[in-house]
């Protein structure tokens, strides 16, 4: 099992990134060990289709699980395509081993569509 | 202060196009400031004059001219974008076309194919970096270019299907098409879109002169600083035509506004009823009220033109 946490820094101790598409960094952790390993998102500056391109790098590294703050619609589709489940929702204050222990209670609620921000973030059309 | 947005050979390339034909553009920032009246009624002036007029009509979201010339819109040209389409059974899912798209369109679920999910603009970069042809081209059509003729004046007309984007590839087909005859036409008049984007900017390429058509509004008069501003990064020499020049407001900031941008007032056109009429009819004013107040002032400016151009 593998889960992807976007976060605005390295590890563990860093803190959640609400968006997904543009988000720094994604940490990688298998919420049974808590090892853990966190990869730039190459998508970060992208000037379009961030969110499938970010998709595409979590896919890739054969996530199982995004916890993250909302998703736009394009990452939506891509991550439903690659069957990888989505959980949003998380604030950009908490840490990432909070997100994950929330994960591994059973507190975060799945994803039930694609999110729209007012006024900042992804550019996400549907 | 905005002449250095382009370097001289970004804007030699831009500009460049085969053929000798003088073109001439109708421009102006706000919407619904009298453009397209303004380019129908000079062209058909300078086709009254004698002239063989290619009037293009680059306003590819919302083409009107031959409404206001009453001309059908013939020999209609499907403009087409090429779009990737997969054949599974040679896809290797190496990720190749993945790796090539600047827009990150393309998405590879897992041992799965590509889908394209994203805002495909027709590059093929994806379906030419395919090491095993499993791309193939799926043409879609965006819109069409048109072309009526009409004694001495030739409407080009582009037009973009609702809810496409590609409004500039039209407007690049339809110069393509013109340029192919380019060289038959005494002149080519370029009426443009509104605003001061892409689809405005490939209109504007080639022209030898822009006349900016605004109001005496504060929006007319915001709108033609932006568009005075793309002329002069353009490099592209602007005049000012101010229509319904006699509207109460704030006509008196359009000489401030001029003399900063070092441009003329080629011509002021005061609200006139008879034009309103040949607006509704659909017909050109120099041809139906030639002696008009308004008609004067279009085959003035046509002759202005003639003797700057055409001699």
């Amino acid at each position: 099992m593998k889960i992807c946490i976007t976060a605005s820094g390295h590890g563990l101790d860093a803190r959640v990134d609400e968006r997904f598409g543009r988000a720094p960094f994604f940490v990688l952790v298998d919420p049974d060990t808590m090892q853990h390993e966190t990869i730039a998102n190459p998508a970060m500056d992208a000037g379009q289709g961030a969110g499938i391109a970010a998709a595409q790098s979590v896919a890739q590294k054969g996530v199982n699980a995004v916890l993250t703050g909302f998703v736009g619609p394009k990452a939506y589709a891509a991550l439903q395509a690659a069957g990888i489940a989505i959980y949003d929702g998380l604030s950009a204050g908490m840490e990432v081993k909070t997100a994950v222990k929330n994960y591994s209670d059973g507190l975060l609620r799945r994803s039930t569509g694609a999110q729209a921000r007012k006024g900042s973030a992804g550019r996400g059309r549907s | 202060m905005t002449a250095e947005v382009f370097t001289a050979r970004q804007l030699e390339a831009l500009h460049d196009h085969p053929y000798a034909t003088p073109v001439i553009a109708v421009t102006g920032g706000k919407g619904g400031v009298g453009k397209s009246t303004v380019a129908v009624n000079i062209a058909a002036a300078l086709a009254a004059r004698g002239h063989a007029v290619a009037l293009v009509d680059a306003d590819t979201e919302a083409p009107n001219n031959h409404i206001l010339l009453s001309l059908p819109l013939k020999d209609h040209i499907d403009v087409q974008v090429a779009m990737p389409l997969v054949e599974p059974s040679l896809c290797t899912h190496c990720g190749d076309c993945i790796a090539a798209c600047r827009r990150n369109a393309l998405f590879l679920p897992p041992d799965q194919t590509p889908i394209l999910m994203g805002e495909c603009n027709g590059c093929k970069a994806c379906i030419n970096a395919c090491p095993t042809g499993a791309l193939l081209t799926r043409w879609m059509s965006v819109g069409a270019t048109c072309r009526t003729e009409s004694g001495n004046l030739t409407l080009f007309s582009g037009e973009l299907l609702p809810g496409r984007e590609e409004s500039t590839i039209i407007v690049r087909a339809l110069k393509d098409r013109l340029a192919a005859e380019a060289d038959r036409f005494d002149i080519i008049v370029v009426d443009t879109a509104p605003g001061v984007h892409c689809t405005v900017i490939a209109a504007l390429a080639g022209a030898g002169c822009a006349y900016a058509v605004t109001e005496p509004t504060r929006v007319g008069m915001h709108d033609l600083g932006l568009i005075l501003d793309l002329c002069e990064m353009l490099a592209i020499p602007a005049r000012i035509i101010l229509n319904r020049s006699n509207l109460s407001g704030s006509q008196a900031t359009i000489a401030p506004e001029a003399a900063s941008k070092d441009v003329t007032v080629a011509a002021s056109i005061p609200h006139d009823s008879i034009l309103l009429q040949s607006y509704v009819k659909g017909l050109p004013v120099v041809g139906t009220n030639p002696d008009s107040p308004a008609a004067r002032i279009f085959t003035d400016l046509a002759a202005r033109i003639e003797r700057e151009w055409l001699k």
